[in-house]
Formats: structure tokens, sequence, C-alpha cells
């Protein structure tokens, strides 16, 4: 019982959380705001982080 | 608890009662999920935790009073009370530590603040035991007493949000006087408040009003993606931690389980603070997702040994099952248990911050009381393993029949109360 009531929800958490979750440490929040902006999905990343700072995927 | 009652209360009687003054904790923490933004925005943050500190202090005092009049409805009162007012203090302390500390350590000092609230909770209960205060309740309850008058002073002396001052209120010279206050004067007050400004941005062009805000929550992507990222995480904190004992039942004799649920928890407690060290060293998502994960793949593997031990009846199974526990209190302790209570906060602009936290923390409760009020029960009747269709319409039958006959004690130790949210 615990696959569908645990494990199951935990996945899709990680998944969302690894689609979208943007980078927080040492950035102030108006740049956090601004990637989760641009952010439209993996695979559609506008933008990604690099170290501290935002730069175009090439 | 003899009024009208000759022969005193019956088992049903008795187990109401119990089970009204356990569940004070939702009713007490979900009240004012909603409200506390009206109080943080409007008010302040300094005057929402100054209000929260004398709410706390004053449910202790009626709490202990209570007991000592032999009054139930007095400690169901004063349980919800003390619950409404640590949401207001919990919801209101993070949003001071969020705004107030540099970047640099913004996630360290609310990272330190779930493990000291983790510490306090071992500390909690450890004092309920016989051996120290377990033997007089009103003294149990009444010692809070001594800390919460601490904390209130404490509250009191705490100047008010720069961030708030600057940007809701428009009061620079205060925000200045906030700034040197939390930051010292080695850093340029000008300069950290240049940089609070670009976070209004064009959010602070929006709405003002409780419910059009609340609107501009769910419309706007981003914002309503901050929302979601907020509640995936505090949904990662829902799992087997609250049945740890009865799932080690299963597997080792009585004093043998208690000694490794009480080991785990202070492997919990180490775990954070080893978080503590790495919270600034490794980058915050890899953190979150690593160790989200990490708990996950460790119920698996809880699942797989669980199996191995009760039906193939292989012995070293057993401590298959612990060393899946072990894993799994690591990776809630180091990593996404204490900044699940926090991310959302990170990832709103300040106009939507309170709300779209507080929101976030309504959603969760609703999950967690549903997932407290389940786990045990399926458990109980189903073991770890899933069944077919059958089991499923049993298990919604069995949760409500459990809901009628009253519920299991155990049931309310959630994750809840041994972090971040008040007990």
């Amino acid at each position: 019982m615990f696959i569908p009531f645990f494990i199951i929800p935990d996945f899709i958490c990680v998944a969302y959380l690894y689609s979208y979750l943007p980078e927080t440490r040492n950035r102030e929040i108006h740049e956090i705001v601004e990637e989760l902006k641009a952010v439209r999905g993996r695979g559609e990343l506008k933008k990604r982080v690099c170290g501290d700072r935002i730069q175009p995927v090439k | 608890m003899l009024r009208g009652h000759p022969h005193g209360l019956t088992p049903s009687e008795n187990t109401w009662i119990w089970s009204l003054i356990l569940n004070a904790v939702w009713l007490g923490n979900l009240l004012p999920a909603m409200v506390c933004p009206l109080f943080c925005d409007r008010w302040g943050r300094r005057p929402t935790l100054i209000f929260g500190s004398v709410g706390v202090l004053v449910s202790n005092l009626l709490e202990s009073t209570a007991v000592l009049f032999h009054s139930p409805e007095g400690l169901f009162i004063g349980r919800v009370l003390g619950f409404s007012s640590q949401m207001f203090n919990f919801s209101a302390m993070i949003l001071i530590i969020m705004e107030s500390t540099p970047t640099e350590l913004r996630g360290l000092c609310l990272f330190i603040s779930g493990t000291v609230y983790t510490g306090l909770m071992g500390i909690g209960t450890a004092a309920g035991m016989h051996a120290l205060l377990g033997w007089s309740l009103p003294l149990l309850i009444g010692f809070a007493v001594i800390p919460n008058s601490i904390a209130l002073l404490l509250s009191i002396l705490t100047p008010e949000s720069p961030k708030f001052l600057l940007l809701i209120r428009g009061d620079k010279p205060a925000a200045l006087a906030s700034i040197r206050f939390y930051q010292g004067g080695s850093v340029s007050a000008e300069e950290v408040l240049d940089e609070a400004r670009k976070e209004e941005g064009k959010d602070g062009d929006g709405p003002t009003g409780y419910f059009s805000m609340l609107r501009e929550l769910v419309s706007h992507r981003h914002l309503r993606r901050a929302m979601l990222l907020g509640l995936a995480t505090l949904q990662m904190t829902l799992g087997i931690w609250p049945i740890t004992t009865q799932l080690l039942l299963a597997h080792f004799p009585d004093a043998q389980a208690e000694l490794y649920s009480l080991l785990l928890f202070c492997e919990n407690f180490a775990a954070g603070l080893l978080g503590v060290f790495i919270v600034q060293r490794l980058p915050r998502r890899r953190l979150i997702i690593g160790s989200a994960l990490l708990s996950a793949l460790s119920i698996c593997a809880y699942i797989a040994f669980d199996r191995m031990a009760l039906v193939w009846r292989m012995p070293f199974a057993s401590y298959g099952c612990l060393a899946a526990f072990a894993v799994y209190y690591f990776a809630f302790g180091v990593g996404f248990g204490s900044i699940a209570y926090y991310i959302t906060s990170e990832l709103l602009p300040q106009r939507y911050r309170s709300l779209g936290q507080s929101s976030v923390f309504f959603m969760f409760l609703i999950s967690a009381f549903a997932f407290s009020f389940i786990t045990l029960p399926i458990y109980e009747a189903y073991d770890v393993w899933v069944g077919g269709i059958r089991d499923w319409i049993g298990v919604i039958g069995g949760s409500k029949s459990c809901e009628v006959s009253g519920v299991h004690p155990l049931l309310h130790h959630t994750r809840l109360h041994l972090r971040g949210l008040p007990l």
C-alpha cells in the first residue's frame, strides 16, 4: 500500500522539482523570480543557471 | 471528569474527547493559515510575531490551568489557541529571517532555525518521559512558560523586516535602520535596499486586495509554479515517518523497536546539523532533489527488505529495513526536511510572499491531515504491499470507519509535529 500512497506521489514530486526548480543559493529573489518566469519546462528551457549568473542556453 | 457521569466516562466518550484534543492541531493550524497574510502584510511581520508569541504564552497558561482544574474544554481551547498562535509565529518568523538576512546567509539562517526546531522537539519529547516531567502534566505543560516568555521578549526586541518596511510600508529610513541592525555597519545599506527594490519589478504594480492577489497567484504562471514547487517539496515530507515504531515492530521486539526509533530521531537531528554545514556549500536545487530522490528510493528499499523478511523469511532483511530507515531519516534531515518549509518564500516576490506561503501551508495541511489519517489504518489493514482493487475499496471504507469510531492516537504523531510546523 505504500506504493500508491508514498512512492508514486514522491516520484511525481521529484520529477516536477527536477523540471522546474530554479537554483536559489546565493541568488537575489528578483533573479530567482526572473528565472521562474523564463523557464517553460524541461526541453524548453530558455535560460539556465551557470554559477551565480543566468546565461542563455547555447 | 465525573460531571453528570456517576461512573465516569465510557471508553467511547473518553476516545472522543481524546481525539478532539489531539485534533486541535489541525483546527488550530488551518484556521490562521489563510488569515496570517492579512496580519503579516497589513500589520507587519514583527507585530504578527509578537502577537503569536503572546498567544502561545497565554495558551500555555490556559492549558496548565485547565489540567489543574480538570477541565477538558479548557485544555482543548488552550491547544487550539496554542496551535493558531504558533502558525502566526512560524509564518512571521520565516518572513523576517527571509527578508532580513544577507543573500549569501539566507539559506543557512533558515536551515538553522529548522534544525533548532527539531532539536527542541526532541527536548520536548524527552521532557515528557516519566523520569523527567512526565509524572506531572501541569508541570510538563507549565514548564513551557519559561522558554515561551524568553521567546516573547526576543520577539519584542526583533526589528521589523527591512524589505517589508521599504517595499510595503514605503519607510526608507526605518528600512535602512533595520538593515544596519541585521547586517551590521560594514555593508552598504543603500545597496541592499537598491537590490531589494528590484524585487518589486512589474509585480509591484499588481493588486493589493487579498482576493485579487489570490487570483493573481493562481493565474500567473510563475507565481503558480512557485507555489506548486513549494507544495511538491512539502509533500515529500509526508512519508512513513509517523509510523516508524509500528513498522519496526514488525521486525524487532518492542524494546528494540523503540530504541531504534529513538536512535533514528537522533540521526535525523545529527543529519540536520550536517545540513547546516553543507546548505551553503552545495547548490540548493541539487540538495533538495538529491535528498528527495534518496528518500523515495529508501522507501522502495524498505518495501523490498520488508517483503524479504516477512514473505521469504530472510533474517538479515530486517536489518535491511532498519538501514533503509536510516537512509530515509538522513535524507530528510540533511536536505529537504528543513528546506521544504522556506523554499516557497524564496521563489515568490515580496508582494506575494506572505499570501503565497500561507496558501501553500494551507494546502499542505489538508494533504498532511489526509495522509496522517490513513497511514496507520492502511498499514494495519494491508501491510506495506499494494493489493487489488478490493483492497482499495477496503481502505476507503476502513478510513471512514476509523473516522466514526475515533482516531488512533498514534495517527497524530505526524511529521508536522517533528518538523517546521508547530506542534
